[in-house]
């Protein structure tokens, strides 16, 4: 398992407008990305690219290759279901389902059953379904890993709509957590939460990178310049530039960047 | 981005730059009245003297505080944060220029009083050249300008060299004639306030260069090898080892 | 006239509106209440009618109206909401054939409308051939057509359903020709309230699931469906006043007035509440005025019943989803 991604020659266009021109970036494994620039520079449409989100969007297209693991996931004989299971995603706004905590993060671990044995996202991988215990242990771990277990362990059938902004976006965290991806994507998972929450889930992100990749999107420079090891400045649907954190914040190498993150821009 | 928490950032970095430049500004008065207090033996500039490094311990502390309310309320990042943190180390030294220049006219009384040494060794130019160099780096900073600091470096070294050559002369006639060793620690002092102003003028210089072009200069290029030094010992005329001649000025 | 006395006389005509709606209610319902509670009792509600209507029960026809919602039901809500998930989810696809099955089957329909009538109801469609891009014109012909058909005289659906379904595919005059008749009557009602509860559901779930790896239907399944029930139920819960009421779709195609048995199979004849009071009313004498009474107080509080048993379901589902 590898969790290293590599984009070359992205173009996304939405009908005629061409949102993502011609990207290219290598995402180191077990590291934290962080993706920034001012509002409509396309880093949404970029993160979703990575698991193929914007298949949902009827009037996207989307070239160029994501390899991921040295496939390419944007192959049209790659199965997208694999693609998603591998690459998870935490969305803006917590979205938890309307159930209980349990059975959030049940749902799709039962959904998919357990792997035996990692193929390809080509085909779906042969599995086998969870016993409850199983399950039951896979939920804990989850919400252990999102740092969620104790503070819910005593309503664990209450709906999930009872919690705070920040234990929700945890327990969507969890959730993803859940089915075993190897990258996890964040789409500015902190801009509705209250600093303290966003506190424990930078914490949160600088434990998971351990694990796994992670990529985040965030309009808070400062929230990049704390969590990520690598920051790319994407602007008007162009990476501008892409490096080390230090290196960006400190001494960038193009104009428009230091120009963005000194605020002088607009 | 908000754009007016940038404007208020914009305003304060302004101020800092300001009150920076006046630091400088006083620095520079201090040095300049310092020295000619020394060789023209002017004793009114004495007081103001350390009137004016007073006042520029005061306003170090006064930069140094709004230094750090710009870094914790803006958080500024690249070429603002080296700005910011180049106000911060530049004002330790212009503070520990004024301090050397409050220092030299405490060597006033001693040295007017005494004719033993008829003129200063290469104390004039010594003094020049620092005052010189104080203005230059000052300047540098005020106009972003790096290569005026670079400078600064060649001319370290001739003060340093000038410094080694007062120091040996001095101590040459204090062997010679012990009566002259009160005297004579006091040029030595004062020629080493000099030189480590001169220093510290450095240390702005390679601050601003930091500051413009964020590398750090390399150390190398600052120290040049001190055995190389040229400077001659100036014949000080009317004195030819004869304690007698000392009334010429 | 100062802003105050505007608002309490506007006020005032509000209440008197709703006084009027509620009055018109009580009297209607009380009217029938009045009349016909001597009439109900254990053996009213059990036994066959006897004596031409002037004894006896309305047994037969308690149980034809019933055994009618219960088909129509089974017939509109499976086709009314799979039709409404394919109309919101998949509208981005290209047409599946059963979808153009059904809009072909709706075009015939029309076709026989048209004939049946002089005046034609609205322009007939074109029949070019369909290409990728007026796919999003079809979806939107689609929802007018299905609005339409909610305005359809139901009088129109009975011949429809005679000319169709009794004699072209000779199911007979029975209650599978009258509950297809009706489950089409119903059809738009199931549709529209199913197709705007799964539209309520916020995309955010849908993200959520995909994001998961959930597979299109399977999010359908396990999360745009259950949150949707409330609403779905609202459409059953319209379909079912419907169905128990309509007497010219069921007079053309299967209920009788009066049969000594009860229906055996969905072929069968059958009789049913509304058809009973109506023919009764016309037809028979003022001797047989207590049993319409008891029909009608019957059928009242048949179709409130089934309705509160919906909206208690609803209820629950709806603490159990709350968003």
């Amino acid at each position: 398992m590898n969790g290293s991604i590599s984009i070359s020659n992205l173009n996304v266009w939405f009908e005629s407008n061409h949102a993502l021109k011609n990207v290219n970036l290598n995402i180191g494994k077990n590291e934290i990305t962080a993706i920034i620039g001012p509002s409509g520079c396309g880093k949404s449409t970029f993160i979703r690219c990575l698991n193929r989100m914007n298949d949902i969007i009827p009037k996207c297209k989307v070239e160029g290759r994501i390899e991921v693991d040295g496939e390419d996931i944007n192959d049209p004989r790659m199965d997208v279901v694999e693609v998603r299971r591998r690459i998870g995603m935490v969305f803006q706004k917590p979205n938890p389902f309307p159930k209980s905590i349990h059975e959030n993060i049940a749902y799709a671990p039962r959904l998919h059953g357990m792997e035996q044995g990692r193929t390809d996202m080509r085909s779906e991988p042969k599995t086998r379904k969870y016993t409850k215990k199983e399950i039951d242990e896979l939920v804990e771990w989850s919400l252990k890993r999102a740092v969620l277990w104790d503070e819910v362990k005593e309503r664990m059938n209450k709906s999930a709509y009872n919690l705070s902004g920040g234990q929700q976006q945890r327990l969507c965290i969890a959730r993803a957590l859940a089915v075993k991806p190897e990258i996890m994507l964040f789409d500015e998972p902190c801009s509705a939460l209250d600093p303290i929450a966003t506190a424990k889930i930078e914490d949160l992100l600088v434990d998971l990178k351990k694990d796994y990749t992670v990529v985040i999107v965030t309009h808070n420079m400062q929230q990049a310049a704390r969590v990520a090891d690598r920051t790319a400045f994407f602007y008007l649907g162009e990476l501008i530039e892409f490096g080390e954190t230090e290196q960006i914040f400190e001494k960038p190498q193009q104009k428009l960047t230091e120009q963005y993150i000194t605020g002088r821009m607009g | 981005m908000k754009m007016t928490s940038r404007l208020v950032f914009q305003n304060e970095l302004e101020k800092l730059n300001e009150e920076v430049a006046r630091m400088a500004g006083l620095a520079n008065q201090a040095i300049e009245a310092a020295v000619r207090c020394i060789v023209d033996k002017d004793a009114r500039l004495k007081p103001e003297v350390e009137r004016l490094d007073r006042e520029i311990y005061s306003l170090e502390q006064v930069i140094e505080k709004h230094c750090l309310d710009v870094i914790a309320l803006h958080t500024p990042v690249a070429s603002d944060l080296r700005t910011v943190s180049t106000c911060l180390k530049i004002i330790t030294d212009l503070n520990r220029i004024g301090r050397y220049a409050s220092d030299i006219v405490e060597s006033y009384e001693v040295l007017a009083g005494s004719n033993d040494f008829a003129r200063m060794v290469n104390i004039d130019h010594m003094a020049e050249l620092v005052v010189g160099m104080v203005t230059d780096a000052t300047q540098s900073f005020i106009k972003r300008d790096p290569e005026s600091a670079r400078q600064l470096f060649e001319r370290d070294d001739e003060v340093d060299c000038l410094y080694d050559t007062n120091f040996r002369a001095v101590v040459t006639y204090m062997i010679e004639d012990p009566r002259k060793i009160t005297a004579g620690t006091h040029i030595i002092l004062v020629s080493r306030y000099l030189e480590r102003i001169a220093d510290h003028s450095c240390n702005i210089g390679e601050r601003v260069w930091y500051m413009v072009t964020g590398e750090r200069l390399n150390p190398k290029d600052r120290k040049k090898d001190r055995g190389s030094c040229n400077a001659d010992i100036r014949e000080i005329p009317g004195y030819g080892g004869s304690s007698h001649e000392l009334e010429e000025k | 006239m100062n802003r105050m006395f505007k608002e309490r006389l506007l006020f005032l005509l509000f209440r008197l509106c709703a006084l009027v709606v509620v009055a018109t209610l009580v009297i209607l319902v009380g009217y029938v209440v009045i009349n016909g509670i001597g009439v109900i009792s254990w053996s009213f509600l059990t036994e066959f009618p006897k004596k031409g209507f002037t004894a006896g029960g309305i047994f037969p026809a308690i149980v034809g109206t019933l055994y009618l919602i219960a088909l129509v039901l089974v017939i509109a809500v499976p086709i009314g909401v799979l039709t409404a998930v394919y109309v919101v989810e998949y509208s981005d696809q290209p047409l599946i054939d059963g979808e153009r099955v059904r809009a072909w089957m709706r075009r015939e329909a029309m076709a026989l409308h048209l004939r049946a009538n002089a005046e034609p109801k609205r322009p007939a469609k074109a029949r070019k051939p369909r290409k990728r891009g007026s796919q999003r014109m079809f979806y939107r012909v689609l929802r007018i057509v299905i609005t339409n058909l909610a305005g359809v005289p139901s009088i129109v659906y009975g011949l429809l359903g005679f000319g169709a379904l009794v004699i072209f595919f000779n199911l007979g005059m029975s209650l599978i020709a009258s509950a297809i008749t009706l489950a089409f009557l119903v059809l738009p009602l199931v549709i529209t309230a199913s197709r705007e509860a799964i539209e309520a559901v916020p995309s955010s779930v849908r993200e959520a699931s995909f994001a998961l790896g959930a597979t299109k239907w399977q999010t359908i399944r396990s999360h745009v469906l259950p949150y949707s029930i409330p609403g779905i139920l609202t459409g059953v819960i319209l379909s079912i006043s419907r169905a128990a009421g309509e007497t010219a779709p069921i007079l053309l195609t299967g209920a009788v007035v009066l049969k000594q048995t009860l229906p055996d199979s969905i072929f069968s004849s059958y009789m049913a509440l509304p058809y009973q009071l109506y023919a009764l009313a016309t037809q028979y004498s003022d001797a047989t005025r207590p049993m319409q009474y008891g029909s009608a107080l019957v059928l009242l509080l048949m179709v409130v019943g089934l309705n509160l048993v919906a909206i208690i379901v609803r209820n629950r589902y709806r603490a159990k989803y709350r968003w």
